[in-house]
């Protein structure tokens, strides 16, 4: 009987064992996989600032886009992973310096292959992807007229840095925002919509626009990029990517840093499903489009606004009804996106993708939406009288948010502009920048314009 | 530079770093910046040449 037992035990602690590499397995696919979905945001951001460029310039957006992305890989490296840990208090306390050097110490073990760690390694990778697409979300704004290596430089200060500052006090469970004031951002809509969409606004004022979007009086006119299908497609590629990015943002369960060991986790330790993310990107995805169609008719706005349908529901995304995200996501692209665009297009403000709009202003209505329509969930996991989602929480949150992007991207690039450096010159920028400067042609053969029916 | 490993057998069963730059890992960090450092100089250099050669009335790259 005893020898059964024995045996028995013996097979239930081989079987725990068999069960617990099997979760560490999951869980390290689970997150390395997140990041090729996300390098379709890329994939779809490449596409989308290429389509929006007019011909003479396509590969000089390309080439900058793509910049954005290599750069700011080395850049969250360096430091970006490392302030992420440290930052939490606001400063660096002893006890968050000390988990930064644990977790994310650049010249440390850690930081590189090491066998035991499977975790390290995926969940920078994934906030590396966070990083790069708050540069691509600049990136796109400022095409036809930005010099590239104060672009990269720029982008580096916004991946590496600027957001990371966001994600650390209003993205983590320690973070300040979130145990002060219960802020929440599931999704991201602030940490890194609101933070690229106002980095890139600070941007733009110092840039300036293109030549000849703005009449002598004052009004617009439409400088077409040169593919409007590239745009649409990239903008469905971008949504592909969004679910790498939406899925990159839970914890899961049974791991030694995972909150809970059989049930998935936000970022705050809060309880959430696949299902529900399935739910309401899905309905915010199309909330945004059938909103944006019946404002625009435009193909363009439509594909932007699922876009800015899921971030306007991103910050609930994990608390929402499925048919009030679909109606926040309406509201988004239907009451706010336009007159959004249009009140900065009359700032003299020359926004080529709409990013200000569709990441920043709409950022700001998904944090807020929370502090109106969530008001009360527990913002945190632990027992009763954990700090709570409030609006005026979610106010300071999207105050502090529109700060960490505004403030460094205005001054970075006022220093650029102060030295001259900042914007090609207007030589260039009239005969193109692929001829003056991109050793190949986007389209040797030229683009043959459609045949005729035959009669 | 390489490593002292002479089998996978401990890495394996007690884990461990593996990688090659062990202990020189501050060193390879400067590397890494200093030659971002520089491409962004040289490719900055070559934009700012071409858009002077812009202003001097030759606009192609092109071979």
């Amino acid at each position: 009987m005893e020898e059964q037992l024995a045996a028995l035990a013996a097979e239930v602690a081989a079987l725990k064992s068999a069960a617990a590499v099997t979760n560490t397995m999951f869980a390290e696919t689970y997150y390395y996989l997140t990041i090729p979905l996300m390098i379709l945001i890329h994939a779809g951001f490449l596409g989308y600032e290429m389509g929006a460029t007019r011909m003479k310039n396509v590969l000089a957006s390309g080439i900058k886009n793509i910049l954005a992305f290599a750069f700011c890989v080395p850049g969250f490296y360096w430091v970006g992973w490392f302030i992420y840990w440290a930052f939490t208090p606001g400063l660096p306390s002893d006890a968050s310096w000390q988990t930064a050097i644990d977790f994310a110490n650049p010249v440390g073990e850690v930081m590189g292959p090491f066998i035991g760690d499977n975790a390290t390694g995926v969940f920078w990778g994934a906030f590396t992807l966070f990083a790069a697409t708050t540069a691509s979300i600049m990136s796109g704004a400022v095409i036809e007229r930005i010099r590239v290596a104060p672009f990269v430089i720029l982008a580096f200060v916004l991946g590496s840095i600027a957001w990371v500052f966001a994600a650390s006090w209003g993205w983590h469970a320690e973070g300040w925002l979130v145990t002060e004031w219960g802020y929440h951002d599931f999704g991201a809509a602030g940490v890194v919509h609101m933070i690229s969409g106002f980095f890139a606004l600070g941007v733009l004022i110092n840039l300036g626009p293109r030549i000849g979007k703005f009449n002598p009086d004052g009004t617009a006119n439409h400088l077409a990029g040169h593919s409007l299908p590239l745009v649409l497609i990239g903008l469905m590629l971008i949504i592909v990517g969004f679910w790498g990015f939406l899925m990159a943002c839970v914890i899961v369960p049974g791991e030694a840093w995972s909150w809970f060991g059989g049930t998935m986790a936000t970022i705050y330790g809060t309880p959430i499903t696949l299902s529900a993310l399935s739910f309401n990107i899905l309905m915010g995805f199309a909330g945004g489009i059938i909103g944006a169609w019946m404002v625009t008719r435009d193909p363009f706005w439509m594909m932007s606004g699922a876009l800015g349908g899921i971030i306007s529901c991103a910050s609930g995304l994990d608390v929402w009804w499925p048919p009030m995200a679909f109606a926040i996501a309406f509201i988004g692209t239907a009451g706010i996106m336009i007159p959004s665009y249009k009140f900065f297009e009359r700032m003299g403000i020359d926004d080529a993708v709409g990013a200000v709009t569709i990441h920043g202003t709409l950022g700001i209505w998904g944090v807020m939406a929370v502090g109106i329509f969530a008001i009360g969930f527990p913002a945190l996991q632990g027992d009763a009288g954990v700090v709570q989602i409030s609006f005026v929480g979610q106010l300071v949150g999207m105050i502090v948010m529109f700060l960490l992007g505004f403030v460094p991207g205005y001054v970075c690039s006022w220093i650029m502009k102060a030295m001259g450096v900042l914007r090609v010159s207007e030589a260039a920028e009239i005969a193109g920048l692929d001829p003056t400067k991109v050793p190949s042609q986007a389209y040797p053969e030229g683009i043959a314009p459609s045949a005729k029916p035959a009669e | 530079m390489g490593t002292d490993l002479t089998t996978w057998n401990e890495i394996v069963e007690t884990g461990g770093a593996m990688y090659s730059g062990l202990g020189a890992e501050g060193f390879w960090l400067f590397v890494s910046i200093a030659l971002c450092v520089v491409a962004l100089y040289i490719g900055g250099k070559h934009e700012a040449d071409r858009y002077k050669r812009v202003e001097e009335g030759k606009t192609t790259t092109l071979p």
